[in-house]
């Protein structure tokens, strides 16, 4: 809604005034917070950042626009409900986190709670929230960079707010004391989704998080690493697998996730926890150490590479835990120890208490699988 | 190699860097083309290697040869296994990735430049002597096989799917670049070796290098490398590939248990050296690209039909498919249609007005120049175009004839191509059986 204008802007001029440049606009959300952006030729800063800063600011949320956006946000719903890869993540959420927890519940919304919405609710939520405090601006790229903090100074410098919004006060991240499954079938899946997930900390612990990088590194990152060397490249028993450690503000996930046939679901489930103990037996060796280093490095410099990217990833740590802790997440990897590596994978991925998050083909759907064929020849 | 803080803020000044280097064009002796730019302002060098073929120059009943040659190269090689290939790659914090497209098929490299020098003798290796272990075509072909399942999971692919099909017949581009489970599940190592001995070869290869170092030292060591390549007998013959007639639209529906409707209109245009190509592509902005887009703003801003619509003109040897797609409530199946319907009728019915035409300009103009940022974009775009035939050259003679476009030649481009579109339907049986063309 906060591009349908405000007093001074009509629905789509921003939209206009950044595009009719050769400009991109477009906003993001996700658990911990809202980033909207613009990017556009460093000569058109200044006659474009105003819009921005317009919109942003000083959002109407017009009541006439309110309806139609509600069904193009219920559109957006549904086009998830049709993407397996969505499902699959949405199911691991709320597997994980309950929906007591605000990251277990979708960001999209549901059906349900979008009916429930109203202009004056998102008013007020925008006047409570969107306060300078709250707020990071970033500009890169080809700028004075005083010029640019003057045009911010001016733009931002005077945003309307309302009393402060409060929001109800966050449960602390579950942590399974066994194994917690959540399943679901899907008639339109080929192929299961298989996530395994252990809780981890909140983003104030940044060693740990850095740390866990380095675990997710070495058990899935590239050809060589450990789960896509054994289950992908010699044994093919997974069309894909890969580890991420998810870092969130209020307690992040460490997750491994494989696409595979439904037949090879136990083994692979098996094997995947046969690495994490040996992970946490045996360690890992100085050699595997310096590839992970090496290459978390160079894909954090190969993903700054244009300013938009580089903007992203500074709004990104500013808003969090601060953009200082981008150069201590560089020093802190070169800095850890082979030993480090195994005592974070003994304290956080236990065996005996993890997450799994199961998305199957429907049982029925042999059948249709082979008339699709057909259909499709 | 410790990443210093000045080397991330350096990186802001990459965008105008690049649009500032101009591109050379270098020819090796045994017929590799070079084209080398040098960018400064950041340590990352990236190399892509283009080879004619992909799925263009596939036979119909090995559709998916080139896919799966992309998925074997870098598997091994006379002197290496597969995991020594990918420890020598991630040791160095570099990526290595093969891809196969319409026309093409390209070897990508990205790298710190200090590395380059190494990764280029494994590059000339695999390029020169895969071996093609028997395992891994094994391996990689049953993978592939369980991907073509799972391309059926996502509607777009099943409506994009009917529509090549109808607008090309026994044309390769009809085919999904992965090929069928009946050809690929037939592919042997044979099928992949004769492939390679035909079209991987340093003749008419183009290789696109952008670095920090000069030129001269980056094609030095390129030379080094590939220089001493030759030639295995003569290139493979290229023939002109038949096109069915399309005389009339043609209505495809896939019932599906979703909630959405995918709807996909899809047109024959032109070559990308056509005359005809950049009016092609500024009709596919305006209708389809961005916040205020034609389709955008009508279908989801005043329509509140869908969440996402869009548009798109692909770049192609042969006529290219244009597109513009939707996914809209089952229930509202019908209207969406109509409405996608009345857009493009109204082209065809209407001069666009100048206004309406140098914004969608402006929008082409700038995108164009935001997509070209990273040395990876830029070195794929050049390398991309040589290999088409239009030449590197052909960056700048594009965006001067879209500068030069009319309301006019949008109209003629719209009369001319935009005709018996082939529309496909994939959604829930209930919505679809209420449409007819």
């Amino acid at each position: 809604m906060v591009f349908k204008g405000s007093e001074r802007l009509a629905p789509g001029e921003l939209d206009r005034a950044i595009e009719g440049r050769g400009g991109i606009a477009n906003a993001a959300t996700g658990q911990d917070y809202t980033h909207y952006y613009i990017t556009v030729a460093a000569a058109d800063l200044a006659d474009t950042l105003p819009y921005l800063a317009e919109a942003v600011l000083r959002a109407g949320i017009p009541d006439q626009e309110f309806e139609r956006e509600q069904q193009v946000i219920l559109e957006e719903i549904r086009r998830a409900a049709d993407n397996l890869e969505y499902n699959a993540y949405q199911l691991l959420m709320e597997t994980a986190y309950g929906e007591d927890h605000p990251y277990g519940r979708p960001v999209l919304g549901t059906p349900e709670t979008l009916r429930q919405l109203t202009p004056e609710l998102l008013r007020a939520y925008h006047g409570g929230w969107y306060w300078p405090e709250y707020m990071t601006v970033v500009v890169t790229g080809g700028i004075d960079p005083e010029q640019a903090l003057a045009l911010v100074e001016k733009e931002f410098g005077d945003p309307a707010s309302g009393p402060a919004w409060t929001s109800p006060p966050i449960p602390p991240q579950p942590r399974p004391k066994g194994i917690r499954r959540g399943e679901s079938a899907h008639a339109r899946a080929e192929q299961a989704r298989l996530k395994l997930a252990w809780p981890t900390v909140g983003i104030d612990n940044w060693e740990q998080v850095c740390g866990l990088e380095v675990v997710a590194s070495v058990l899935g990152d590239g050809r060589t690493s450990r789960l896509v060397h054994l289950l992908r490249e010699q044994r093919g028993w997974v069309r894909a697998i890969g580890c991420s450690s998810l870092v969130l503000k209020e307690g992040g996930l460490f997750c491994i996730s494989a696409q595979l046939d439904v037949r090879d679901l136990a083994r692979v489930e098996a094997t995947i926890l046969h690495e994490v103990e040996k992970l946490q037996q045996d360690g890992i060796g100085q050699a595997e150490l310096d590839r992970a280093r090496r290459m978390l490095t160079h894909e954090l410099l190969f993903s700054a590479e244009s300013p938009s990217q580089l903007a992203s990833i500074y709004g990104y740590y500013e808003t969090l835990v601060g953009v200082q802790r981008l150069q201590e997440y560089l020093e802190l990897l070169q800095a850890f120890t082979p030993a480090q590596i195994r005592e974070l994978a003994q304290q956080y991925l236990s065996p005996e208490a993890y997450v799994v998050a199961l998305l199957k083909p429907a049982a029925s759907d042999a059948a249709a699988a082979s008339e699709l064929q057909l259909a499709c020849r | 190699m410790a990443l210093q803080s000045g080397s991330l803020a350096r990186m802001s000044s990459t965008l105008l860097a690049t649009q500032r280097g101009r591109l050379q064009r270098l020819r090796l002796a045994n017929g590799i083309t070079l084209l080398l730019g040098q960018n400064p302002t950041v340590e990352i060098l990236a190399a892509h290697c283009f080879f004619r073929g992909g799925s263009r120059a596939e036979q119909p009943h090995q559709a998916g040869l080139s896919h799966l040659l992309a998925a074997v190269l870098t598997k091994g090689t006379r002197q290496r296994s597969s995991q020594a290939i990918a420890a020598w790659v991630e040791s160095l914090g570099a990526s290595l990735s093969v891809d196969s497209s319409a026309d093409h098929f390209e070897v990508g490299l990205r790298c710190v430049s200090e590395d380059f020098p190494e990764l280029l003798q494994l590059l000339a290796e695999i390029l020169r002597d895969p071996s093609f272990p028997e395992a891994e075509v094994e391996r990689e072909r049953d993978l592939m096989l369980q991907t073509i399942r799972a391309q059926q999971e996502r509607p777009f692919n099943l409506a994009l799917d009917q529509v090549r099909q109808a607008l090309y017949g026994d044309h390769p581009y009809a085919l999904p670049g992965l090929g069928r489970l009946q050809t690929v599940g037939s592919l042997t190592r044979e099928d992949l070796l004769a492939y390679h001995a035909t079209y991987c070869r340093p003749e008419g290869m183009v290789m696109a290098v952008i670095g920090p170092e000069p030129p001269e030292t980056m094609a030095a060591q390129v030379e080094a490398a590939l220089g001493g390549w030759v030639s295995p007998g003569p290139p493979a013959p290229d023939p002109d590939l038949p096109l069915p007639l399309l005389e009339r639209p043609q209505l495809l529906k896939l019932s599906q248990p979703t909630q959405q409707t995918t709807i996909l209109m899809g047109f024959r245009g032109s070559p990308a050296a056509s005359a005809d190509y950049p009016a092609l592509k500024l009709l596919a902005t305006y209708l389809g690209s961005g916040l205020s887009s034609r389709l955008f703003v009508e279908l989801r801003e005043r329509g509140g039909l869908a969440y996402e619509v869009s548009a798109f003109f692909a770049t192609r040897r042969d006529p290219a498919p244009f597109v513009a797609y939707l996914g809209t409530a089952a229930e509202n199946t019908p209207v969406a249609l109509e409405r996608l319907q009345a857009e493009i009728r109204r082209l065809h019915d209407t001069l666009l007005s100048g206004e309406e035409v140098e914004m969608a300009q402006r929008k082409l103009l700038g995108q164009y120049a935001l997509s070209k940022q990273t040395n990876a974009q830029v070195a794929q775009l050049a390398g991309w175009y040589e290999i088409l035939g239009l030449g590197m050259e052909f960056d700048q003679q594009y965006l001067q004839r879209v500068r030069q476009l009319t309301p006019a030649h949008l109209h003629q481009a719209a009369k001319t191509y935009l005709l018996n579109p082939a529309i496909a339907l994939v959604g829930p049986e209930a919505a679809l059986a209420k449409v007819e063309l």
